[in-house]
């Protein structure tokens, strides 16, 4: 079964669309297949693809709505798949909201594709209608990008606190997989108090290495490309290719490579290592 | 349960009268319906097995599969 990891965060400008974007290329290049979902109607994840929102033969409105299957309206860009937003989903949120089984919608539209992919990372917007309902229904778990600053704790505890509704009344498995801490200061001691105040109130894991701020998140984008692909030597996309690996090896995704294939074999000797 | 801030979000999280809950045993999924809707769900052919937890054989208005669901009269 494909993993389903939803990036939410009801705080706006966290950084949700650069870690979905960032994470998935970074899986992709450990070979895994990727679909990225985009629940947001800014269309920011279809647009940092490269892709004009506006002139997509078909979005995710289209699958919402029930006028196109998933398969139609899935994009492929490099070794990326995505399924993009539009302008129109805003509507898909009023239209939602008078159908039956409205937080089942998306979890409905992707069943039939999900097995072409070994996970799915869904972009969920900045609010908390109906969309990002269906994104935390349709996820089996929630990674949570964390912006370190004064207050930041509150969105995380509105998040814990919907997750909690998620569970109660649609998806009883939702799992929070942790939080992944980004444009990071490390030289403030303000950040890392924020960090560690919100792992301890609320008994969140938090990834390792944090994200380091950094220009190159800015530029790439507008480029069509993630940081992976931008600037593969940066910081932070050594972060970002570091907390996939984590993520892909603790979900079965992959398995991990050998630390030190240059360390002698004790295979023979009896399960009696000598130092 | 149902003084969650958040509870309009979600349709089985308030009590309408002339609706019912119906939970699937795939899915897990638990979505209000009305009666109409419910009679619907039920179309062409349906089963009914009074001895299971999820005693209908009918339509999931959640994953949209036809599988077991239980109603839930008066949730
Ligand atoms: N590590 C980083 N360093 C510097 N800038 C960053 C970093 N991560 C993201 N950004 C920038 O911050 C801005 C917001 O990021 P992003 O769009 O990913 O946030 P978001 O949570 O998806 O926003 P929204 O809530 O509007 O959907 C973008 O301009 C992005 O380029
Ligand atoms: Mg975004």
């Amino acid at each position: 079964m494909p993993r389903v990891i939803a990036v939410a965060n009801q705080k706006g400008g966290v950084g949700k669309t650069t870690t979905v974007h960032s994470l998935g290329a970074a899986l992709a290049r450990y070979g895994v297949r990727v679909l990225l979902v985009d629940l947001d109607p800014q269309a920011c994840l279809t647009y940092s693809l490269g892709l004009d929102p506006e002139s997509m033969r078909a979005s995710l409105h289209d699958v919402l709505a029930k006028r196109v299957h998933a398969d139609l309206a899935i994009t492929r860009v490099g070794d990326l798949s995505i399924l993009p937003a539009s302008i129109d989903l805003a509507a898909a949120e009023v239209q939602l909201m008078s159908r039956t089984g409205r937080e089942y919608a998306l979890a409905r539209a992707i069943e039939p594709v999900i097995s072409d992919y070994d996970i799915v990372l869904i972009d969920c917007p900045p609010s908390l209608g109906i969309l990002t309902i269906n994104g935390l229904t349709a996820a089996d778990s929630v990674l949570i990008p964390l912006q370190c600053e004064t207050l930041s704790h509150r969105g995380v505890g509105q998040l814990l606190e919907t997750i909690a509704d998620v569970r109660a009344f649609t998806q009883p498995d939702l799992e929070v997989l942790g939080l992944v801490a980004t444009m990071f200061d490390a030289r403030t001691r303000h950040g890392r108090e924020v960090l560690a105040d919100v792992q301890i109130r609320y008994g969140l894991r938090v990834f390792e290495p944090s994200v380091p701020r950094s220009v190159r998140f800015a530029e790439a984008p507008a480029a069509g490309r993630s940081i992976i692909d931008h600037a593969p030597s940066s910081v932070g996309a050594a972060a970002y290719n570091e907390i996939a690996h984590t993520i892909a090896v603790e979900t079965g995704i992959i398995t991990p490579a050998p630390e030190h294939s240059d360390a002698p074999d004790y295979s023979d000797a009896g399960g009696v290592v000598q130092i | 349960m149902n003084d969650s801030p958040r509870a309009p979000l979600f349709s089985a999280a308030q009590r309408r009268a002339g609706t019912l809950v119906v939970e699937c045993e795939r899915c897990n999924g638990r979505v209000r319906v009305n009666y109409l809707e419910f009679a619907r769900l039920h179309a062409p052919l349906w089963a009914w097995a009074p001895w299971r937890l999820h005693s209908r054989w009918m339509n999931c208005p959640a994953c949209g599969h036809r599988t077991w669901l239980a109603a839930h009269w008066f949730d």
